[in-house]
Order: C-alpha cells, then structure tokens, then sequence
C-alpha cells in the first residue's frame, strides 16, 4: 500500500507546496516582479483522478460516490480559481476578466467531456461545460433503468432500413424490429431537442452572473474569496435554470424526452416479451395479467371477509336481543337461565339490529307492494 | 466600483486549505461507520402485505394524549425522516409533548405490488390501520397527521372516513398542484403517464430521485458536496450529512397505478380543486372534512410551494381551520433545529387545545 501512502500524504504535500510556490508568485507579482506563471505545469484533473484511484479501494462502497461528487466540486473550484487568478494578473477591468474566466472555465470542461467521451466531434459539449450536470443526472437514470443511451449511433443507416417495407413470412417480426429502431430514433431525436434547450442556458448563466457581480459592486460589497465567487456562480445557473424550466417550451422537451424513452423501453420489452412466448417462458404481460387479476382477488376477499365480520356482528346483536326479550324471558321460566349480554355491548348493538330490521321491514314492504302492483 | 477583493496569493491559499480538509477528511469517510436512521424505540402493533403500523414508546413520565395520532408518511422517500436523529426528531418531540404517535411504514414495494391502487392504499391500508387504532384504544376518532404525499392521501382519506378524524394535520401537502411555481406539476404535463406506466410497472425510485434533483440540480448535485469538504473534520457533522445523503436516495419504487392515478389526478387535473377524483366507489370531495384542520407549509419549501398548502383554507369544511408557516424548506420543516423548536410544540398544543 505504498502507492496509496503516497497518493494520500504525498500528493497532499505535493500540493500544498504548488499552492504555496503559486501564492510566493502571487505576492511578487504584486510587488512588481516578472514571474512566470506556474498554471499550467501540473494538470489537476488528472493528479486529482490518480490521487481516488489509489485511494478509493479502501473507501466504504456507501461513500465512493459521495467522495467522487466531491471531487467533481473539488475539480470545478480548481479550475475556477486557477483562471481566476490567472485574469486577476492581466487585467483590471472585471467584466473583462470574468468574461475571461468563464471561457477559460467553459472550454477546460469541454475539452475534458471531449477527452471522457472521446468524441471530438460532439459540439455540446464545447456548449455545455458546467452545464452537464442536468444531463448526466439524465444519462445516470437512464442507464439505471438499462437503457443505453447510445443505442443506434449509425442512425441514417436505420432510417434507410425502417423505409423498406417488412415481406413475406417474417413480416410481423421485421416489424417489431423496425418499430424498435423507430423509438430509437425518436429518443436520439428528442435527446437532441433536450440538449438544444440547454444549450445557450450556458451563455445566458455567464450573463447572469455578470449582473450578479455588477450588483455586488453596486451594493457597494465585495467578493472576498473564491468560495464566494463559486457560491454565486451556483445561484447564477440555478436562477437561469430555473427561469427556463418552468416554460412551457421546457415543460414539451421534458415530456417528450421522458416518453420518447418510455417508448424505446417499451418495444424492447415487447421483443423480449415475444422471445420469451416462443421458449414457452412466462411474459411480462402475462405477469401484469396475474397481478392485476390477483390483486382484484385480494380486494374481493377482503371486502367478503368484512361482510362477513359485520355479518357476524348483527347476528350476535340479534341473538343478544332476542334473548333478552320479554318473550324470551317467559321461555327462559321453562328453559335454564342464559347470561345477559354486558350494557355496552347490548347499547351498541341494539342500534344495529334496529336499522338491520328497519332495513328487512322496508324490503318486505316495497316486495310487498310490488307484488300488489 | 472593482468588486473582486481576491489577490492570486489568497486564492492559493484557499485552495490549500480546501485540499487539506480534503486530505484529512478522507479518513473520517474511511472510517465512517454503518449510518443509523430511526432513532426512538418502537414496536409493530400490526403488519399487512409489506405494511407495517408502529407506535412509538413514549417517555414514561409524560401525560399522553388520550387520542392517538397516526403519521402517514408519503409513498416517497423513507419516514424515518420523522425520527433521523436524536436531536432532530419530529416523533420524539411529539412523544415528549403528550402525544401517543403511530407511524405508517409502507415499505419497499416490488413488482407483485404494480397493481397497489390510491383505493388500496387509501381505503384499505390506512382505513385498516386507523381501525387497528381505534379497537386498540377503544375510540371511534384518532388524530391524523399526514406529510406531503402522505399528506394528500390523509386529505382523502378525511374526506371518506370524517367519521373516524378528530383532528387532521397536513404537513407541507400539496393541495392545489397548478400552482405558476411548481416545477414538477410544470414538467409533468406532458409526459404520458400511461405509456410510463405500462412500459415501467413500478416507477423506479431513481427515476424519482433524478427528478428531484434536477429541480435544483447545481445546489443539489454540485455545490452541495463542495461545501460538503467544511463538515468532514467534523466526525458527528459528516455522520449526519451521510444519514441525511442516505435518506435522500433510500427511494422506493412506486406501485405503478397508484403512481398512476396520483400523477393524474392530482398533478395533471388538480383534483382536489377540479374534482373528480374516485378511490373506489367514493368520491374525494373536501367539504366533507369538518374536523379542525392544521395545515403547516414551508416558506422555501421547492416541492410543494406554500401556495400550494395555503389554498387548503377555502376548500374544506371545516370550522377550525389554521395555518402554521415555517421559515424553512421541505426537508427543514423536521430536520431543523428551529423546526424542533416551532413546529412541533405547535401541533402538540393545538392538538391539546382540539381534544
């Protein structure tokens, strides 16, 4: 375990002394000496994902993730400060140096999805940067519910393909293969359409934030720390995020992303489904068929068992109160004595009988007059 | 006016003192132990399917509330939210203030539970459970006390069975599901909540969880973390957070046509100010409620917006309505150190005064 020492403490220093040797070129910066930045000698995203490789074998699976979300931070504090520091020794002017930073910012996440993906050709992620983060919440549930988003990647090949009508003997399953590309290519299409729409939010968050700096300083405050800038780059994105997720135009994209899924998931299933009939297997469908039938059984069961229990109940009432009547006191002379029923039970179920013989009388009088009719 | 005060000197240093607390809390996240949740002793009194009823034991020398109040927790997310830890306890703050607390624990529910509907939850689990109470007490009436979807279910269930309620209390519920700054109600809209159901059965829980998220998705997928690195010295500060991380994504799945009905009855036709909505046989109409009725909402409450509690006043019929505002969140309203100190002595003594 040498090499996780090292990342754990070694690296540790390693750092502080960058930190440190960035700080002495700070200070002699200010005092007017030449010094060359140091930025871009050490590349922090990778000695950052050394540093968990090494050590997350021995983190509690209940907590990698937690950690790795941190160190996600952790990576978008780095970079932010470093192009922070970096335009803080270039310029005065802060609409210049935030500007700056922030296209610093958004293409050193861009290159870095680029380098992720390996797909040098996806423009979002220039686009995107931070902005991600919504999407891979999406990419992180989808693929927990095993769909694979990038299921169909040749898709002009399909579209070409879904055009030729299905012949012949295997029609009907040529179909359900053709209807399964189609819900592919509608996913692809409505995963564009989501991605589109975050697209320029991207840009508009740096305006925000723009404004939000603009209002520190109208307010006559400060910005003291890079903590403080990360903060107000959150409530920036949050404040744009939000502005246009309750538009209706975000309102369809989420739908039709949402269903457009659902549909793909749902011709899958019914492959699979088939599949499973030809094997003799037990379907999904027919599953469904048993719960349901099963769970209209229970409802059925519990509904008797209950009529059944007040059943009983009227019953007992009855035979309480017929025992304790007048009549049944004259019989009892002849007959041995039987235990009276306590007060409260008699009180209580005295109002029952009642209604229960109400309720006999007035069916026996409308059967009655019925039959009269 | 320059409104950055940052020299690059002092930037390096924040940065160093971010990867020390980094490096040095690492290990705390090593060594961190099992998270417990649950906190106040308790004892099943009934169980069904994967239902189970609790009461809690309460303080051997508090006067209890002669009438007992039952929390229906929502179908989301886990209750021991209600009892996460010792300090921060909405169950054991209602124990110590007199009142005798059950709580509805509805499980995990699996594929053999798709075809749950609002019917079998509403007018059959929790009727039985209050029925269980009430035989247990020998009462006909119990106090009710639902949290939000919880909450909504508690709403109808009143509405059914007002024979049975003494008092209800809602706990940040959504009522009015339309309101302009509802988020979920927004994005749900257009999704086919049929064809969701039929493909999925059970709606996953992450399914869920992604779109909770996603109503705060740089607070609560990013910045949440990164201020996360402040707390992990702190051995009892990071066992909270990780208790809390846990309860925020121990999610059920949802049986699929409860889910069903719910996200169409309420979120797409706002059913409990249009109407309409059928459990069975019966009708849910709020004017049946006559009981007192205390609605407590969140300030900064983004899953269910305080105008969508706040609309509660007008639609029931009840002569002792009021409200109770709490300056928090949703998740604040039982975690907080205020909440233990506002929310909870308030719907003991408004239960006092009701009974």
């Amino acid at each position: 375990m040498s090499n996780t020492q090292f990342w754990n403490d070694d690296w540790m220093n390693l750092q502080q002394q960058y930190w440190q040797q960035l700080g002495e070129f700070g200070r002699k910066a200010m005092g007017g000496q030449e010094e060359k930045m140091p930025w871009n000698n050490f590349d922090w995203n990778q000695a950052m994902s050394q540093w968990w490789k090494a050590i997350s074998p021995g983190m509690p699976e209940a907590n990698k993730s937690f950690m790795e979300k941190m160190l996600e931070q952790g990576t978008v504090f780095y970079r932010m400060n470093e192009h922070l520091a970096n335009n803080l020794e270039k310029t005065n002017d802060w609409t210049e140096m935030l500007n700056n930073t922030f296209e610093q910012l958004q293409s050193s996440f861009a290159s870095q999805a680029e380098k992720a993906t390996g797909n040098m050709e996806d423009g979002f992620a220039k686009m995107m940067g931070y902005w991600q983060s919504p999407m891979e919440n999406w990419r992180q549930m989808s693929s927990s519910i095993d769909i694979n988003n990038n299921f169909l990647k040749g898709s002009n090949l399909f579209e070409k393909i879904l055009d030729a009508p299905g012949l012949g003997y295997t029609r009907e399953d040529e179909n359900r293969y053709k209807d399964l590309m189609q819900a592919g290519l509608h996913y692809q299409h409505a995963m564009m359409n989501y991605n589109k729409f975050f697209a320029d939010m991207g840009t508009q968050s740096v305006s925000c934030m723009k404004d939000k700096v603009k209002s520190v300083a109208d307010s006559g405050q400060t910005i003291d720390s890079g903590r403080a800038l990360y903060d107000l780059w959150v409530s920036a994105c949050e404040d744009v995020y939000s502005k246009h997720a309750l538009t209706p135009e975000y309102a369809k994209v989420h739908g039709e992303l949402v269903n457009a899924l659902m549909s793909l998931k749902k011709q899958w299933e019914e492959l699979v489904d088939q599949r499973l009939g030809m094997l003799n297997m037990p379907t999904r469908r027919e599953m469904r068929t048993i719960q349901s039938r099963l769970q209209e059984s229970r409802r059925e069961v519990r509904s008797l068992k209950s009529e059944i229990s007040q059943l009983k109940d009227d019953f007992e009432a009855l035979k309480t109160q017929i025992e304790s009547s007048p009549e049944s006191n004259l019989s009892s002379t002849q007959a041995p004595a039987k235990k009276a029923a306590p007060a409260a039970v008699k009180k209580k179920v005295t109002k029952k009988a009642v209604r229960k013989k109400t309720t006999v009388k007035k069916t026996a009088a409308k059967k009655t007059a019925g039959k009269k009719a | 006016m320059q409104p950055f005060n940052i020299r690059p000197d002092q930037l390096a240093q924040e940065i160093t003192d971010y990867s020390k607390k980094l490096g040095k809390g690492i290990q705390n996240l090593m060594n961190a132990d099992e998270i417990d949740s649950g906190v106040t002793p308790r004892v099943e009194v009934y169980r069904e399917d994967k239902l189970v009823l609790y009461r809690y034991e309460a303080p051997a020398d508090v006067v209890q509330n002669k009438t007992p109040l039952l929390i229906v927790y929502a179908l989301v997310n886990r209750p021991y939210m209600a009892d996460i830890q010792e300090d921060r306890s909405t169950i054991k703050n209602l124990l110590a203030q007199g009142q005798d607390v059950y709580l509805i624990d509805w499980g995990y529910p699996d594929e053999s539970d798709w075809a749950l509907t609002m019917d079998d939850y509403i007018n059959g689990y929790i009727d039985r459970c209050v029925d269980v109470i009430c035989k247990r007490h020998k009462l006909d009436k119990i106090n009710l006390l639902g949290i939000c979807q919880g909450g909504s279910f508690s709403l109808c269930y009143t509405s059914m069975h007002q024979d049975k309620i003494q008092n209800l209390v809602t706990m940040v519920t959504p009522v009015d599901f339309k309101t302009p700054d509802n988020m979920l109600s927004a994005w749900v809209q257009h999704v086919d909540v049929d064809l969701l159901v039929d493909t999925m059965g059970n709606i996953p829980g992450e399914m869920l969880n992604w779109t909770f998220l996603s109503l705060k998705p740089f607070s609560l997928t990013g910045q949440k973390y990164f201020g996360m690195v402040d707390v992990l010295e702190n051995e009892d500060r990071l066992k909270n957070f990780l208790r809390m991380e846990k309860w925020i994504f121990d999610s059920p799945d949802q049986a699929g046509e409860t889910f069903r009905q719910f996200i169409k009855d309420f979120y797409q036709n706002n059913g409990f100010i249009e109407g309409g909505v059928k459990l069975g046989d019966r009708t849910v109409d709020l004017k049946n409620i006559t009981c007192p009725v205390l609605n407590v909402f969140a300030e900064q409450d983004h899953l269910v917006p305080p105008d969508a509690s706040r609309v509660l006043k007008n639609l029931t019929s009840s002569k002792g309505y009021k409200e109770l505002s709490f300056p928090g969140g949703h998740i604040g309203i039982y975690v907080s150190g205020k909440a233990q100190k506002q929310v909870t002595p308030a719907i003991s003594d408004w239960l006092a005064e009701n009974s």
